[in-house]
């Protein structure tokens, strides 16, 4: 079963510190060692600077053996941006861009591996 | 009258004085480190990590060695203390949380800060959120508050100089350079996003994204914590994001 959760919060920097609560929350349910939960809301926030619009939404997937969390919506280039790639996909399992509404969105993965 | 502290440290301050050799001056500040350890220990349990308060008394050895003159009459440790305790004083006042934190948050949070250290040499990984909220006898939500309240501590900028020249920063106390940032320098997509941060700040996103170190790894390296690295980072990606706004207070 996969629970979903949306959040919409001011896009800006103000905004990464509860989308890390709440990722943190997240991270928590998984039992995802907090340095890999803290990379994951660094990535968010990473990304934060580069929503289009005046709010952030974020949409999260829990699975049983993964978390899925999309974030948009990006400027445009945001997805194929190769020094931001770099580091987003560094600090996560997977970053794949998507377009939803006709705008960029990036969805990052973290795994939950067997050591944790 | 000459009175240092043995002929050793009067002869490593008379090269350094007379050569600006700088490999004696690590020499005695590394000598006189357990002045500053002993003294940042007192402040043990007022909030910031010991560690921390380390690096700022050393800061301020650097400084006494810097202004200390041999003719004083003075031993150059007596001289030394008030000014690593001047410099760890002045760090608690600097250190401002960000947002308003309720003081049971902040001393959680830095007794999560320490337990993360702990339990990450015990496990040999990083905690999860459930094994911190055992070891700290709270609730997992509470665990999930007090580390991101960590975060938004305002860390010092490794790109702070130390010494009276501004050249000396506080990552020359920490490491040398990684040749892995020469690898940084040719890499022209990292570079291109990387060109907004100072050159010493850089280090630390080398090791975690060119050298791929873990933070836990990283904080081993530069002995620090990984909330510090973590902490550090998002200052470091904020730079690279040229947004960061002192005004604002609102680290990533």
């Amino acid at each position: 079963m996969t629970d979903t959760i949306l959040l919409t919060v001011p896009s800006g920097l103000r905004g990464a510190g509860v989308i890390a609560l709440v990722l943190g929350g997240l991270g928590s349910r998984l039992d995802l060692p907090v340095d890999r939960i803290d990379e994951l809301a660094l990535a968010a926030a990473t990304l934060a600077p580069s929503v289009q619009a005046d709010a952030l939404e974020l949409e999260a997937d829990v699975l049983d053996d993964r978390l899925v969390v999309r974030i948009g919506p990006l400027e445009d280039g945001t997805t194929t941006d190769p020094a931001l790639r770099r580091v987003v996909d560094a600090l996560v399992d997977g970053v794949v861009g998507v377009r939803k509404d006709d705008h960029e969105w990036l969805e990052l993965e973290l795994i939950r591996s067997e050591a944790g | 009258m000459i009175v240092a502290d043995g002929r050793a440290h009067i002869d490593l301050l008379e090269a350094y004085r007379a050569t600006g050799d700088r490999a004696a001056r690590d020499r005695l500040v590394e000598e006189m480190m357990p002045l500053v350890h002993s003294l940042a220990r007192r402040y043990a349990g007022r909030g910031e990590p010991v560690d921390d308060l380390v690096q700022v008394g050393a800061i301020g050895l650097i400084k006494a060695i810097d202004r200390f003159e041999l003719e004083r009459g003075v031993e150059l440790s007596t001289y030394a203390v008030p000014t690593i305790v001047g410099e760890i004083r002045r760090h608690f006042r600097d250190r401002s949380w960000s947002v308003h934190v309720p003081r049971r948050m902040k001393e959680l949070s830095l007794r999560v800060s320490r337990l993360v250290d702990d339990l990450s040499a015990e496990l040999g990984r990083a905690p999860t959120v459930a094994e911190l909220a055992d070891a700290a006898d709270v609730e997992e939500e509470d665990v999930v508050e007090a580390l991101e309240t960590a975060r938004a501590h305002t860390p010092a900028s490794l790109s702070t100089p130390v010494d009276a020249s501004g050249e000396l920063t506080l990552i020359d106390l920490i490491g040398e350079d990684e040749a892995g940032y020469e690898a940084l320098e040719r890499g022209s997509v990292v570079r291109t996003g990387l060109e907004g941060l100072e050159e010493r700040e850089r280090r630390i996103v080398v090791l975690r994204f060119l050298k791929g170190m873990t933070q836990s790894e990283i904080a081993a390296e530069l002995d620090i914590s990984q909330m510090h690295v973590s902490r550090l980072l998002r200052r470091a990606l904020a730079a690279m994001h040229g947004r960061i706004d002192e005004g604002d207070g609102m680290p990533l």
